[in-house]
């Protein structure tokens, strides 16, 4: 037969090979981002006496000791306005020179007052190299003020 | 053996030779060789539960009612002590070691309520921190002396139940033959929970719960490094915490997912 090359088994094996090679490459930091809301009030409240706090950097949080939300399942935390303490942690992927495990964690608590209608983000941010700082901050994100913590300059 | 090699090395008359086939199958040889050290360079993890076992050592006690205030204190262990050149051969195994059980109990007991939001779990330390009136009602031994509260502020606070953990770890070393980055390190450990409840408003003890969790450490390298680690800390942490929150809710704790 003319026209037709004839395959090799070694001319399947390369690509193959690369691609079994880029796949375990892209499979290292592939990960769903969560979409959930977690509500953090029982009884039912209408929209306008509402305020919505985005998790941010924050893997984990704990609301007024009642409430553990998880940056794995949930974004946003929907809590009644008024006053609250929001016990939260972010972590830092870190020169193993700094700390041997590869990453940091910090944990601060902040206690806020949420307006009702505003959107709140918890924020963080380090310097990098030996004896960085690390900042933690709440941000309203509806007005652009800092409600608690210190922003990085 | 005579000759020279130079006329072949410089013109490398063979090379000139190959069929376009069999430079793909080298090719694809170099990939499966990469995908081979992609696999083998890296850290495999199997997490298994430990062997847990409880005793439960407690009186039938009243459910927490919404808004009350569970407080947790305690004591973490001590990490084990070991020096650098074991640290070295047993892989680090006996510093697979948490050192926040206390806080890491806290959260596990909110992360399992059934009914988020029904009570609060607090840290005695940050209730000492605020204050909160006069200690002075209290008698000599008790409870409420003893945590440094005033029965006003567990009245005022809706402080329920006290829940005092005292955490014992212990690493035993098996087979410390890890030499990076080959070689078989193994160490055992084992962790023992035990929690005291006290009833605050009545200042009553109820009982206690002990919870002993047993697992292996062990490590396999052959630069593929396979860890079959059982969190014995981990587990017991969550075993407590499942059953403080199954007796004093009366209800089934969720299964604690998260990572």
């Amino acid at each position: 037969m003319t026209g037709k090359r004839k395959m090799s088994p070694g001319s399947f094996s390369a690509p193959v090979g690369c691609m079994l090679l880029l796949f375990s490459m892209l499979l290292g930091c592939a990960s769903p981002q969560p979409t959930g809301v977690y509500r953090g009030y029982s009884g039912m409240a209408p929209d306008s006496a509402l305020a919505y706090l985005d998790l941010g950097a924050a893997h984990e949080a704990i609301i007024d000791d009642r409430h553990y939300v998880s940056r794995v399942k949930y974004s946003t935390v929907q809590l009644l306005a008024g006053a609250h303490r929001i016990q939260w942690a972010a972590a830092f992927g870190v020169s193993v020179m700094v700390e041997p495990g590869g990453y940091a964690a910090f944990e601060t608590i902040s206690n806020v007052t949420l307006e009702a209608g505003h959107r709140y983000r918890l924020s963080a941010g380090r310097t990098t190299g030996q004896g960085y700082k690390v900042y933690l901050w709440i941000e309203d994100t509806t007005t652009g003020r800092t409600v608690s913590g210190d922003k990085k300059p | 053996m005579t000759g020279d090699c130079r006329g072949a090395l410089g013109r490398s008359p063979g090379l000139e030779r190959i069929p376009p086939g069999r430079v793909l199958g080298r090719i694809g040889l170099c990939g499966w060789i990469l995908v081979f050290l992609t696999f083998v360079s890296g850290c495999f993890h199997v997490p298994l539960s430990s062997n847990s076992a409880i005793r439960d050592q407690c009186q039938a006690i009243p459910p927490l009612e919404q808004g009350d205030v569970l407080v947790v204190y305690g004591e973490n262990a001590t990490a084990p002590e070991q020096s650098v050149i074991g640290t070295y051969f047993t892989a680090g195994c006996m510093a697979a070691f948490h050192g926040n059980t206390i806080g890491e109990f806290i959260k596990t007991i909110l992360k399992v309520n059934p009914q988020p939001g029904r009570f609060a779990v607090r840290h005695l330390r940050d209730l000492q921190n605020e204050g909160g009136g006069d200690r002075a009602e209290a008698d000599g031994d008790s409870i409420l002396t003893r945590l440094k509260l005033s029965k006003q502020k567990v009245a005022m606070d809706r402080l329920r139940y006290a829940v005092h953990v005292k955490e014992s770890f212990e690493a035993q070393v098996h087979v410390p033959l890890y030499a990076s980055p080959f070689g078989i390190a193994s160490c055992s450990n084992r962790t023992i929970l035990e929690a005291n409840i006290w009833d605050l408003p009545t200042e009553k003890f109820m009982g206690s719960f002990t919870v002993s969790a047993e697992g292996e450490f062990t490590l396999f390298a052959y630069l593929l490094h396979l860890v079959v680690f059982q969190d014995t800390q981990k587990d017991a942490t969550e075993k407590m915490a499942g059953e403080i929150v199954e007796r004093l809710t009366g209800l089934k704790p969720l299964e604690n997912r998260d990572p």
